[in-house]
């Protein structure tokens, strides 16, 4: 199961590594069994609507749904979410907090670890509550595991940016979210479904994976 | 005085007539008929040229009224005007009557540019009078005292009331004028047009519904003499087929403009208008102190300078855009040149109007035809102003979003009877307005539905609770936080997308779009506000730039600058045609043109409206097809793309496209074999929508219009940097929330009006379905060309290269990868 080339995914090298880009915005990292995604926010739609701004629900339940569905096709491993889990600290009441709590019954706890970010700020005690095990970076085999990227930090793999990229030919455009690998540093897209893309601009030595239709292409350095 | 107090005089203008002599001024037997008007407490449209008396037409009732009746408390009269910049210059004119008659107050202003010092004495202590903007109208109807402050207005006048007719401003604006006349039964309504085609609906839609006796319509001054004047190009054989600057007429331009004391020079779009500045500044002597520069995207301190300028006559020429169509008068103005086609008789006659303002004067203005068959067009205009034939506006109905904020406003404030509003009541009220005056009650419960639970399943928006219904039954907000972020949204023009441009010291320039600043890198340089600039960094929505020395500069592009040529314009040109091609009359402009026409005709025909012309032509690049419509650029695009889905149905074909105002291109790899059956077949009504949803993605179209759309309904909101701490946690780009809802809530009614206003808005839909019915009742004429006709030259010179075909978003995505890593 681990080596499987699906035409779907891009199976890149990373600080020695062999890791995998899937589309559902996640990264598999076979020899740690780590499954890695950024950017959750959890709970956005629902911080929008108590503000009186009409925003469906739908957007956690699918969320939390593809989250299972990684866990389960990738057993045994544990799931890293780089930061920005929730988007906000919730109240205990809001309705969102029981089908998370609920979910967490379903995978176990333990298969779910926590590089805090900024939205999750005030979220230890919470997340203690939930047993879920949580820090401020990780390393693992030389690869630090953080929220926000920091500029000579060699070997990291992040999130926060949500990056995305423009395409145009044709007349057509396209705005999608990509994978960003920077020498010595892979950036997450956003795994949420309600979260937006900030434009990046890649260097001539970076690698962009863009993610459409269930698919991760690749756009290869410049200066390769 | 001839009247008491209390007692509306129906001899008015004593003291006013008197005014009026003291200035040496004739009162205008318009402006009397006017002041009469409003005196018996009518309402109506004043309807007359700029420059015209108009303003004294609509002040003299009100004036009189108030200065025999000094007494009056509290606030009776708003002057709404369409710009917040005119707000000032508005209120000075209105002041000049009440200071001669020392009258002892004065108009005051309330708008976005406001202080809030100000704004909260205007509530404390109305003013008699007020300018306003109808987004600070809108703004004060949605506080508390609303009621209290507006309900002994005696009337309403609405200023350039033509302006705001197409747009979602004017249904914010009849909205509010509803709930005033709800308010004040005896409201009188005033509007202020220049000229109008559609005069009949301007006045319904000011009005309103409910007013049992039609508003009056005071004609004012016959239309000025305009005269339209062609800057012919001296040999027509160099002057350039296609192309859109109009750069090569420079000399020409510049000796027109040393011929005259001022002259004030429009451009159509703002790139044009730079450009243009930047050729007049190089060749022009004493351009520093000469030459300015005028169009919107500029800061407001650098308008108003020019402005000044102009006023005095202390500035030789402006280059201006449609930013001076309007307001402020310049009787200084000796001339008016307009750079390429105006697109429309209705622009030009308005831009020929802001010279020769005194009465009696003539009104000339000076097209300058940036590409050969521009000189159709303006011969056209002249005909068309000749005629007294001008655009009529189209205004927007049963907008949700709009209604979706105005309700809010209304749950916010009150009225005599309590906080929030009453349903029945106001839905009364609002049907009594022409935009909503057939609002059915699925579409009012809908947006009822949508303030108090978000959405239609009720189940599927938990926490959200923006308006509530309270135990009496009234509609009401509770949360101070929402009535903030409310009142901080309302109005309806949009500005996102735009970036602050600015001196790294510290002096603002303007705005550019945010996308062009996206594609600069910081040392890059660009032509902006009539300078060189480099660009430093970009920080908090701010592009800091400084000046910059060299060459290689790009220009920024403003989102919808082109604008299609308008339907009647297009008839028009059509008319001038089939004059020529039966007649042979000729104008100045084709007398220019003949050798050109001859041409076409040589190797094709005229493409008239006696047939539709269908050319088709092979080169290196493959297989051009040509069709003539003169439907307009935009229902042009449409019809290029419907034609090359119908057509690949039927040989599976990929093609470029290219449109302009006269047809469109269709190009393609493999020959289009067809016989006139097929054509008919391509070019029929049948399955129409179907088809267009097929052909285009309408949905990438639909997404483009729910930016305005969610912004009106408070689903997202302007990022204003620096400001509002706690807004930063709810921001979300309009595209993010159009997505989430055709995810979860498919069947949400704004996401329907977001379609529709694409497909009449973008798309032209009814010009384009107008023009197929027109090609159903002529006969086609295909004709193979050797080489590419004068009419299917600037087609083929400006394709925009947009691909259509049948691919899947997989293989459309590798081709862009493809493409961004090939030119690298």
């Amino acid at each position: 199961m681990t080596h499987r080339a699906d035409p779907d995914n891009q199976s890149i090298v990373f600080a020695g590594q062999r890791m995998t880009l899937l589309p559902e915005h996640a990264v598999w990292w076979p020899q740690q069994r780590r499954l890695l995604v950024a950017d959750v926010h959890l709970g956005k739609d629902q911080l929008f609507r108590s503000r009186g701004i009409a925003i469906p629900s739908g957007a956690l339940q699918t969320d939390l749904q593809r989250l299972q569905a990684l866990l389960k096709h990738y057993p045994d491993s544990i799931l890293t979410v780089l930061g920005d889990l929730v988007h906000a600290r919730p109240d205990r009441a809001e309705p969102w907090v029981s089908s998370f709590e609920q979910w967490l019954q379903d995978i176990g706890p333990q298969r779910l670890e926590v590089i805090l970010g900024n939205h999750d700020r005030h979220m230890a005690s919470m997340l203690d509550a939930w047993a879920i095990a949580h820090r401020p970076d990780q390393s693992l085999d030389g690869v630090a595991l953080l929220h926000e990227p920091e500029p000579d930090r060699q070997f990291q793999i992040a999130g926060h940016l949500h990056p995305g990229l423009r395409l145009k030919a044709d007349g057509q455009r396209l705005r999608l979210p990509v994978f960003w690998q920077q020498p010595g540093c892979l950036v997450l897209p956003a795994f949420g479904r309600f979260t937006g893309l900030a434009d990046i601009q890649p260097g001539e030595h970076d690698h962009v994976f863009p993610v459409q239709a269930g698919k991760v292409f690749h756009l290869p350095a410049r200066g390769a | 005085m001839s009247s008491t107090a209390n007692h509306l005089s129906c001899s008015p203008g004593t003291r006013l007539e008197g005014w009026f002599q003291q200035r040496a001024w004739t009162v205008f037997d318009f402006q009397r008929t006017a002041w009469h008007a409003w005196l018996q407490g009518q309402s109506g449209i004043i309807h007359s040229p700029t420059g015209s008396g108009k303003t004294m037409a609509a002040w003299g009732g009100p004036l009189q009224h108030l200065l025999d009746n000094p007494a009056l408390p509290g606030l009776r009269l708003l002057w709404i005007t369409p710009l917040r910049a005119l707000a000032a210059d508005t209120a000075k004119n209105l002041n000049t009557p009440l200071t001669d008659l020392q009258a002892g107050w004065q108009v005051a202003i309330r708008t976005g540019d406001t202080s809030s010092y100000q704004k909260q004495k205007l509530r404390r202590q109305p003013p008699r009078a007020l300018v306003t903007t109808p987004e600070s109208l809108a703004l004060m109807l949605s506080y508390v005292d609303a009621y209290s402050l507006f309900r002994r207005l005696d009337g309403i006048v609405v200023d350039e009331w033509h302006e705001l007719m197409d747009s979602k401003r004017g249904v914010l604006l009849q909205l509010c004028l509803a709930r005033l006349r709800g308010w004040c039964p005896r409201l009188r309504t005033w509007g202020v047009s220049a000229t109008l085609a559609n005069l009949d609906t301007a006045a319904d839609m000011l009005l309103g519904m409910t007013s049992g006796s039609a508003g009056r319509i005071v004609q004012g001054m016959q239309p000025k003499n305009v005269q339209v004047d062609s800057l012919l190009p001296a040999d027509i054989g160099s002057f350039p087929w296609s192309g859109h600057l109009g750069l090569k007429q420079l000399r020409p331009v510049l000796e027109a403009i040393e011929q005259a004391r001022t002259t004030l020079l429009f451009t159509n779009t703002r790139s044009q208008a730079e450009l243009w500045h930047q050729a007049i500044d190089s060749v022009m002597p004493g351009a520093a102190e000469q030459l300015g520069l005028h169009h919107g995207s500029l800061d407001r301190d650098m308008r108003q300078t020019i402005e000044q300028r102009l006023a005095s006559g202390q500035i030789r020429c402006v280059v201006a855009t449609s930013s001076l169509d309007l307001g402020v008068d310049f009787s200084s103005i000796e001339q008016v040149i307009q750079i390429g086609s105006p697109k429309g008789a209705a622009r030009l006659l308005q831009r020929a109007g802001r010279s020769g303002h005194r009465p009696g004067d003539i009104s000339r203005v000076i097209c300058v035809p940036t590409h050969a068959l521009e000189m159709l067009e303006i011969s056209a205009a002249r005909h068309a102003i000749e005629q007294q034939q001008l655009e009529s506006r189209q205004p927007y109905q049963l907008s949700l979003d709009v209604l979706a904020q105005h309700l809010v406003s209304c749950a916010l404030s009150g009225d005599d009877t309590g906080k929030g509003f009453e349903p029945n009541q106001l839905l009364t009220e609002i049907q009594g307005s022409h935009a909503y005056r057939h609002l059915s009650s699925k579409d009012w419960r809908w947006v009822l539905t949508f303030i108090t639970q978000g959405g239609a399943a009720l189940s599927a928006y938990p926490n959200f609770h923006k308006v509530v219904r309270n135990p009496q039954g009234r509609y009401v907000v509770t949360s101070k936080r929402i009535a903030m972020q409310h009142r901080m949204a309302i109005g309806t023009i949009t500005c996102d997308g735009v970036m602050g441009v600015q001196f790294v010291k510290g002096k603002k320039l303007g705005y550019v779009e945010e996308s062009f600043i996206a594609r600069l890198k910081p040392g890059e340089r660009f032509l902006f506000a009539g300078r060189s600039l480099e660009l430093k960094r970009v920080r908090d929505m701010t592009a800091y730039v400084k000046t910059a020395r060299g060459k290689d500069r790009q220009t920024p592009r403003w989102m919808g600058g082109r604008m299609p040529l308008s339907a009647l314009l297009s008839d028009a040109v059509l008319a001038c045609i089939d004059s020529y091609a039966r007649t042979g009359r000729v104008t100045p402009e084709l007398q220019c043109l003949q050798p050109l026409l001859q041409l076409q005709q040589q190797r094709s025909a005229l493409p008239s409206g006696q047939h539709l012309l269908i050319e088709q032509t092979n080169s290196r690049e493959g297989h051009h097809l040509y069709l003539f419509p003169y439907a307009g650029r935009l229902a042009h695009e449409g019809l290029a793309m419907l034609l090359a889905w119908r057509i690949s149905q039927a040989q599976p074909t990929t093609f470029s496209f290219s449109a302009n105002d006269y047809g469109f291109e269709l190009l393609s790899r493999q020959r289009i074999t067809a016989d006139q059956a097929a054509w008919r077949e391509w070019l029929s009504t049948d399955q129409l929508q179907a088809d267009i949803k097929h052909s285009l993605n309408a949905t990438e179209m639909a997404r483009r219009h729910f930016r305005d759309i969610a912004r009106i309904a408070g689903l997202v909101f302007p990022g204003r940097p620096g400001k509002h701490k706690s807004m930063r946690q709810i921001q979300a780009s309009s595209g993010l929330i159009f997505d989430v809802l055709r995810d979860y809530e498919p069947h949400n009614r704004l996401l329907q009006q977001a379609s529709q206003e694409a497909f009449e808005r973008e798309l032209d839909f009814n010009r384009l379905r107008n023009a197929l019915l027109r090609i159903q009742a002529v006969p086609l004429r295909l004709m193979s060309t050797e080489r590419l006709s004068p009419f299917a030259f600037p087609l083929w010179a400006d394709r925009l290269r947009g691909q259509l075909s049948s691919e899947d978003w997989a293989t459309r995505t590798e081709r862009m990868l493809a493409r961004i890593s090939g030119a690298a």
